[in-house]
Formats: C-alpha cells, sequence, structure tokens
C-alpha cells in the first residue's frame, strides 16, 4: 500500500467514525435539553464529553486542525459540566446545536474550513463555546444579534448545509458475520451450477457425435443397399441389420437423452431456489432500520421549533423497520421536506393553539410501519392548523394551474392534490427553508419514482397526515404488465385505481372527449397508445370489449384503453441513465423474464399527457357505442336557453345512460312535456318567454305532472334564490358555479331510481 | 545534502525510484508509437465505412432485444438490457440526420461512453480493428455540411470516417431530459 492509498484508507475510516461521534453528540446535547438534575444527567455528560474528545482526537491524527479546534472547546464545555453536573439550559442546547452543525459542513467538506465563512463559523461557534465554558454567561457573551438562530447566522450557506446531513447517513453498511457466512456458502453453491452446466455440455455433445455416428451409418447403407442398379443381392440383408443395429443404437441415444432431462429438471428445481435464494440474502444486506434516518430529525425539529418559537414533540414509531438502503438514502429528502413544511405551516404558534383551546405545544408523529405485499407505510401528522382547501385553490388559481370555474367545482379531496403540483403553496410568505412550492411536487415525484404512492388528508384547525406507501426493496414493485401498440408496458399498481373491461357502446363523447360512466362516476377515457405518441393498433378499434386501467385519484381519474392487460407481478426496477435522464411518461425500466428489458410508466405523466390529448382518435370508440342503443332508458328533458349550456347537458346526460330531448325554453318544454312521457326535466333557472321557476311552478300546478322532478341548474347562486327555487316546487337546486357532473348525475339517480 | 543523505539510508525509497525510472525507459519507444498511430474499431453502418477510436470503446456485442422508448427523439432506436444493466442504444444515421439507406442488419453495438454517458451505437457489422496514422487524417470535406462534420475526426484516405466518441457523447442533442414545466 503506497503512502497514498494509506492516507485515503485512514481518511475514509475518519469519515466513518466522525459520523458516529457527530451522531453521539446530537442524540446527547437533544437528550441534555430534557433532563433534569440526576444521574442520567452525569451519565449523558460524560457519554457525549468522550464523543467530543474521541472526535477531537481522531481530528488531530488525520491532521484536520479546523475540526479539532472546535471539538476541543466542546470538549472543554462538557468538562466543566462533568465538575459541576447541572441542567443545561436551552440557550446553551442552541450554541451546542450550532457547533455540532459546523462541524458537520466541515466534515463535509474540508474545502468549507478554508472559505472565509468557514473560518468566520468556526472563530464564532468557539468564542461562544467558550462563554459558555468561562462563566455560564452565554445571554451576555453571545453576539447579541444572533441569540436564537444558530443555525443561519454563522452556519454554511444551504447547500453545504444540506451535504452535511447527506454526509450522516454512512455509505458504509455493517453485515453481521453471520450473514456473510450465508451468503458465502451459498454463492459457493453455485459453483455446482456451474460444474454441472458444463457436464450437460459434455453430455450434449456426445449426444451430437452419437447422432453424427447414425447418419453415417444410415449413408453407407444406402450407398451399399441401394447400389448402382437398386438391385444389389444382399441389400436385403443389409437393410435388416441396419434396422437392427438402428433399434439397439436409437434406444441407447434416447436412454442418454432421457436421463440427461431427468437431471436437468432434478437441477432446475434445485438451481431457480438457490439463486432466489442468494439474490434474497444479498437484498437483505441492504436492508437497514429506519431509525438511521430518523435520527437526523430530534436536532433538526428542536432547532427549527426553538428558531420560529413553536413548541413541539417529537414522536417516532416504527424505528426498528427494515428497509432499503437506497429508498433511504432516496427518501431522506423528502422527508425532511415534510418535517419543516409540517413545523413551518402545520403547527402553530404556543398563543395561537392556546386561543384554539388546544395544548401550547404540537405533536410532531413520524409513524414507520410495514405492510403486506412487503411495503412500508410512512405516517408523517402533525396536529397544527391543517391545510385549508381555500388557500390552495387560491394559490392554484395565482399560479394559472387551475381556473376560476375549476376551483370552483373542485372537491376538497381534489384540490388538496393541488399541493403536489409545482408552484403551489400555501404559505403566506415565503420563508427560507419551505413556501416556494416546489417542495411537494418533488416529493410526490420522488415517492413515486421509486414505486411508491403519497396521500394527503387534512383537517382544518385538527392537522395534517401524509401517508407515503413504499416498497420494501429496491429491487420489488409491483406492476401491471399491459401491451399498447402491440408493445409490451409495465404500469405501477400503486397508482391504479381499478382495472376494468368495459364494452365499447358505453363509451360516449362529452365535450368533444370520449368519457365513460364507471361506478357512477364520469370519466375521461384515452388510448395509452395515444398518450404514448404511439400508432394504435386496429385490434383496438374492432374489439366490441376494451380492457381500461384508471389511474388518478378522484375527480382527476383517467381511463387509459390498453390493447390487453397481460398480468401482474413483482417486478426487478432498473433506472435509466444518461443520456435518458428523464423521459416523458417513462419512469424507468423493469426485466422481464428471461431479460427483456420493458419500460415502466409513469402514472403522473401519463395523467398531465392525457389531460393534453384531445381523444380524437377515440372518435370510432364513440361512434360507434352511439349507434348500438338498446335496454330502455330514462327519459330527460333539458331546458335551457344557451346552446352550450343545452349541448354540455345533453352530452352529460346521454353519456350517463339517459334519452334526452332538449327545449330551448319553459314554454317549448311546457309544450314537450304535454306531447311527450318524461321521467325528469332538467331546467335553466333564467330563460326567455317562460324561466325555469315558472315552468316549475306551473307543473307542480299540473296534476298530469304533479311527480315530475324537477332539478333547477341555475346562474343565480343566492339563498334567495335558491328558496324561490324550492318554494315553486324544485326537487333540487345545482348553482352552474359549482356544477360538477358527477353531483348531477349522483341527484338524477336518487330522485329516479 | 539532505536529501541525498535520505536517499542512502531508506533503500525502499530508493528501490521506488529506480523502478520508476526503470519504467519509464521501458515504455519510451511504446509512448513514441502510440503518438504517431491511432488504433481504431473499423465498422459499417449502411454501406458506409466508420471508425471509432479503440480507446473509446468500451465494448462490441451482439444485438439481441430491443425495446423502444416512446416520447423520445427519433434517433433513439431503444433500450437493451446489457447484463443486467440498462443501456440506451441510437441510430447513427438518424442522429447524423441521414437519408434511411434501404434495409440494413443493424445487429451489432457498439458501447461507449465517458464519464456521465454510456451509450450503444447501432451498426450493421462490426468489421475490424486496424492502426492508422493520424496525420494521414484529413478534415471534413468542405462540402460535407451534414450533421456528420461536427462529430468526425477525420477521413483516411481510403475514405473510411474516424468519428470521435467523445463528440457523440459530450453532445447536447443526445440527452433526453424532458422537464415538466407546465
Amino acid at each position: 500500500m503506497d503512502a497514498d492509498e494509506f492516507a485515503k484508507k485512514l481518511l475514509e475510516a475518519f469519515t466513518i467514525e466522525a459520523g458516529e461521534h457527530v451522531e453521539t453528540i446530537t442524540k446527547g446535547v437533544i437528550e441534555l435539553e430534557k433532563t433534569p438534575a440526576g444521574g442520567r444527567l452525569k451519565e449523558l455528560i460524560e457519554s457525549t464529553f468522550r464523543a467530543a474528545h474521541s472526535l477531537k482526537g481522531a481530528a488531530h491524527a488525520v491532521n484536520r486542525p479546523d475540526v479539532e479546534s472546535v471539538c476541543q472547546v466542546l470538549e472543554g464545555v462538557f468538562a466543566m459540566w462533568k465538575r459541576q453536573p447541572e441542567p443545561v439550559s436551552a440557550d446553551d442546547c442552541d450554541v451546542l446545536s450550532a457547533a455540532i452543525d459546523v462541524v458537520g459542513s466541515q466534515l463535509a467538506d474540508a474545502a468549507f474550513s478554508k472559505s472565509p465563512a468557514g473560518r468566520q463559523a468556526a472563530r464564532e461557534i468557539i468564542a461562544r463555546l467558550r462563554a459558555i465554558e468561562s462563566g455560564h454567561a452565554p445571554h451576555t457573551a453571545v453576539p447579541p444579534a444572533t441569540p436564537a438562530t444558530p443555525p443561519s447566522a454563522p452556519a454554511p450557506p444551504p447547500h453545504e448545509h444540506a451535504e452535511a446531513e447527506r454526509a450522516t447517513i454512512a455509505e458504509t453498511v455493517r453485515v453481521p458475520v453471520a450473514k456473510m457466512n450465508s451468503l458465502l456458502r451459498k454463492a459457493e453453491g453455485m459453483i455446482g451450477v456451474k460444474l454441472a452446466t458444463r457436464r450437460y455440455a459434455v453430455e450434449l455433445r456426445t449426444v451430437g457425435m452419437l447422432v453424427d455416428t447414425w447418419r453415417a451409418e444410415w449413408g453407407r447403407t444406402r450407398d451399399e443397399a441401394g447400389g448402382k442398379d437398386g438391385h444389389t443381392s444382399g441389400s436385403a440383408e443389409l437393410l435388416t441389420a441396419f434396422i437392427d443395429w438402428n433399434r439397439d443404437f436409437m434406444q441407447g441415444v434416447e436412454d442418454r437423452l432421457t436421463a440427461l432431462t431427468k437431471a436437468i429438471e432434478a437441477d432446475e428445481r434445485g438451481v431457480s431456489t438457490a439463486v432466489d435464494d442468494l439474490l434474497a440474502d444479498a437484498k437483505e444486506l441492504l436492508l437497514l432500520p429506519f431509525t438511521i434516518l430518523l435520527d437526523i430529525f430530534p436536532k433538526q425539529i428542536r432547532d427549527l421549533a426553538r428558531e420560529q418559537g413553536k413548541e413541539i414533540a417529537l414522536v417516532i414509531e416504527g424505528r426498528e423497520v427494515q428497509i432499503d438502503k437506497r429508498i433511504l438514502d432516496e427518501m431522506k429528502d423528502a422527508l425532511i421536506h415534510l418535517v419543516r413544511n409540517a413545523i413551518d405551516h402545520g403547527i402553530e404558534k404556543p398563543d395561537a393553539r392556546t386561543a384554539r383551546g388546544k395544548s401550547r405545544g404540537g405533536t410532531l408523529t413520524i409513524a414507520v410501519s410495514r405492510r403486506e405485499g412487503n411495503r412500508i407505510a410512512i405516517d408523517v401528522s402533525d396536529n397544527g392548523a391543517g391545510i385549508s382547501v381555500e388557500k390552495v385553490k387560491a394559490a392554484a388559481i395565482r399560479q394559472g394551474a387551475i381556473s376560476v370555474e375549476d376551483a370552483a367545482a373542485m372537491g376538497n379531496e381534489e384540490a388538496l392534490q393541488l399541493i403536489f403540483q409545482s408552484g403551489v403553496t400555501t404559505s403566506a410568505i415565503i420563508t427560507e427553508i419551505s413556501g416556494r412550492g416546489l417542495g411537494m411536487a418533488i416529493v410526490r415525484e420522488k415517492v413515486e419514482r421509486l414505486g411508491g404512492h403519497i396521500a394527503i388528508e387534512s383537517q382544518p384547525g385538527a392537522g395534517t397526515t401524509f401517508h407515503i406507501l413504499l416498497p420494501v426493496t429496491l429491487a420489488t414493485f409491483k406492476g401491471l404488465v399491459v401491451t399498447a401498440a402491440a408493445q409490451t408496458f409495465v404500469i405501477p399498481t400503486s397508482g391504479i385505481e381499478q382495472i376494468a373491461r368495459v364494452k365499447r357502446d358505453a363509451i360516449r363523447t362529452v365535450e368533444n372527449r370520449p368519457t365513460l360512466i364507471l361506478n357512477d362516476r364520469v370519466i375521461s377515457l384515452v388510448l395509452l397508445s395515444d398518450v404514448l405518441e404511439l400508432p394504435p393498433t386496429s385490434a383496438q378499434q374492432e374489439s366490441a370489449v376494451v380492457e381500461i386501467v384508471v389511474l388518478g385519484v378522484a375527480e382527476k381519474r383517467v381511463a387509459f384503453i390498453v390493447d390487453e392487460v397481460l398480468t401482474e407481478q413483482e417486478l426487478l426496477v432498473k433506472p435509466l441513465t444518461r443520456p435518458l435522464v428523464r423521459v416523458r411518461n417513462v419512469a424507468s425500466a423493469a426485466v422481464l423474464g428471461a431479460g427483456t428489458p420493458v419500460l415502466v410508466l409513469n402514472s403522473a405523466d401519463l395523467l398531465k399527457s392525457a389531460a393534453k390529448i384531445s381523444g380524437a382518435g377515440l372518435g370510432a370508440y364513440a361512434t360507434a357505442g352511439a349507434e348500438k342503443e338498446k335496454a330502455p332508458k330514462r327519459t330527460v328533458l333539458v331546458a335551457d336557453d344557451s346552446v352550450t349550456s343545452r349541448m354540455l347537458l345533453k352530452n352529460i346526460l346521454e353519456a350517463a345512460g339517459y334519452l334526452v330531448t332538449t327545449a330551448v325554453d319553459g314554454v317549448e318544454a311546457f309544450g314537450a312535456l304535454q306531447r311527450g312521457k318524461f321521467d325528469i326535466l332538467v331546467t335553466d333557472g333564467e330563460m326567455p318567454r317562460m324561466g325555469g321557476f315558472e315552468l316549475t311552478a306551473k307543473i307542480r300546478a299540473d296534476r298530469r305532472f304533479g311527480e315530475l322532478p324537477v332539478v333547477i341548474v341555475t346562474a343565480l347562486g343566492s339563498a334567495a334564490d335558491r328558496d324561490r327555487g324550492i318554494e315553486a316546487g324544485a326537487n333540487a337546486y345545482i348553482v352552474k358555479s359549482t356544477f360538477d357532473q358527477n353531483n348531477l348525475i349522483d341527484i338524477m339517480r336518487k330522485l329516479i331510481a | 545534502m539532505d536529501t541525498d543523505t535520505q536517499h542512502m539510508t531508506d533503500p525502499v525509497t530508493e528501490r521506488e525510484i529506480l523502478k520508476a525510472r526503470a519504467l519509464e525507459l521501458a515504455r519510451e519507444p511504446a509512448d513514441k508509437t502510440a503518438a504517431d498511430t491511432l488504433e481504431v474499431v473499423e465498422f459499417e453502418l449502411s454501406g458506409e465505412r466508420y471508425a471509432f477510436e479503440l480507446a473509446q470503446v468500451c465494448e462490441v456485442c451482439a444485438l439481441r432485444e430491443l425495446t423502444p422508448v416512446p416520447c423520445t427523439p427519433d434517433f433513439l432506436t431503444g433500450i437493451v438490457n446489457l447484463r443486467g444493466e440498462i443501456l440506451a442504444v441510437i441510430d447513427l444515421r438518424k442522429f447524423f440526420g441521414l437519408p434511411s439507406a434501404g434495409i440494413t442488419q443493424l445487429n451489432q453495438i457498439i458501447i461507449i461512453e465517458d464519464s456521465r454517458t454510456r451509450l450503444g451505437i447501432l451498426v450493421d457489422s462490426v468489421e475490424r480493428s486496424l492502426t492508422i496514422l493520424p496525420g494521414s487524417l484529413q478534415p471534413a470535406l468542405p462540402t460535407h455540411t451534414d450533421v456528420r462534420a461536427d462529430y468526425l475526426r477525420g477521413i483516411t484516405g481510403d475514405r473510411l470516417a474516424v468519428l470521435d466518441a467523445a463528440k457523440i457523447l459530450s453532445h447536447p442533442r443526445i440527452i433526453v431530459e424532458d422537464r415538466d414545466d407546465t
């Protein structure tokens, strides 16, 4: 080993060791703040002191005077407390916490210490630590401008700060020797496979040679028996002799082949278990307990809470749950973001909480649990202010993500999902750590790229919970294997709401978009091949039944028509690499059975792309469906003076399976009612000649239609108008600005069940 | 003086230095030839002869199963599974913007990489590796106004177009990065 290599190894070892010491110190400081005088306090001071001391020594050994000098003062502070143990104040803990941040930055990047900012940070923190040591007078000794904001004042820029955090998850994995031994044994088992393969190859070559022998023998016999004139006297004997030989010979070949087949079949079972076993063991090497990730939170939450003057208790459940290291690494930033959001926007200040009749301190819970199907659930919840749907909508409108009309028509559940869109933030002021509105979009992308799923639940005034569902190992996720445009694709099961086979004649065009009624809800429909910009296959155009995969949640659901749903299976994720940095609609690749690569689609992208295409390719479906009317249908009379409204209502109702007749005003509608038989009337409020209210009153007064259900759909939204409608005898009153087609259909179903 | 005594008293260091010197001496003639010649891998694509510098080629393998990737530029033919790793494969003719020239085999992949990007190049056949004199390379003809000229190291006397793999790998056009900004 040359000197350079040795130095490198030494540094690597130092990095790991330093990480462990920093962790011990961090945990110690968090605990210290909460610990009253007593034996426990002494113990804590002692263990933290020792970690600071060891880190100082290690830093000296690898020639890092920067780290060493901070640790030396840190050690001094703990040494003082060792001599006279007394509870540590929150202010002192601020300083200690800031010191840990500085050491963290120094460790993450040696260049930091050489930069002016780094030198300044070290000088300041040493001064503040000395102040504690020299007289227990941190209030006077601390620079007055920055008493309670340790991370922002002397600390490194945010980027480097993040680097320091990343370094706390060690890049090495500790594996119990027993596990390694078992793995080695299993790997050795593979030697048997290698030898067996060689044996089979030899055996097969032998059989091949036997076949050659047979061919040569047959050729000779044919030549001799056939002769020149074809009737040599000995030909019959020759042939008989060949046939006898042939029988025995082929019997021999057959026996060999049978034996070989048996051996291979027996092996096949053994080998497939052995390989699966080996793979499972190897994957297990990468499983780490969550605690490695969760341990960074107590300090972070403490610091943020202090900074914002909030009181926050952290509850962590399920530290011991194991998950793939690669997923842990990927999820780190996302979880940090969720936690910061909860503190920033979720949990209120103590006074605000008391005013609302809540406890002064908020609680932030991170609960990790194992779920069936090799999945892990992470719930991040706070009992803070919750998310105001109205604010989210307003922010989305401001960002241009939705229109005012969209917002009005949007249900609460759907509106909450908007926070996952980039640019939507509800925080009134943009703070340093959150409020830029990009975070949640990135969190969702991260989760989904890992084959997971994220959902939000929020009660105004009571708190917010994010539910994250992740696969245990990166390698396995469940996916639905489908074909579209004659190519195979995988759609992650986590994003799928439903799979169904629907009759083609159930497809209708609404607002120029093909739609479908599924579970009493209207959802729009696209060809997966269209979304993927591939030519559709003719099979799709012809079959009477189509297979659909429904993605998305609530009102954002879209049904994708596929050629065929093949199967659902566990798949190995293979990331796409540069030059394929990010491909529209594609999340990653996976490998099917015999090593064929297949693309894993990105559900979120598919929904976005589906919204952009017109669905024109589906024209054939809708018209084919419209021609086939059969079962007796409920009849609806629609009265509206606006052509657009009339058409819209007609389409929605036809898509829902009603037979629709239209009228342009109350007078025409009343005429139609007298001529035909209708099950229900849907009318506009304001129309020329006779409006909806008048029409309703007239119907109620007429015995012939006394029972006819009437739905008024109107632009008039005031309570007085509503009362007027009810007074006139309407059964339902829908305001156009909040119009939701599903709502209309629900109401109609109730009225004419 | 000080350093001299150190050399005398430290046989390990001394031996290291001698060894390094010996190696350097031994290598000198080899260095000379390497500077004067260029080893290249010649391949055929639509009846035209191209080559990559051998040092820029990681591996050559047969094309087995190729999966097209939707929503990518047309030169990106698809992805292949190379011993468990997913590799993007491109069609140089389309990347160069050359008209498609009839039926081709495209049954071998030349894999090139730099520190960031790894890429498979589809070719009809890999002919051989050969040594050429870099001095004999002519710049692209002025008539060569097509995209190819950007990626060309030069053309040999017998019309073998030597491509620069590094230029292909580092060209922004090769990167598929579809950020959704809307």
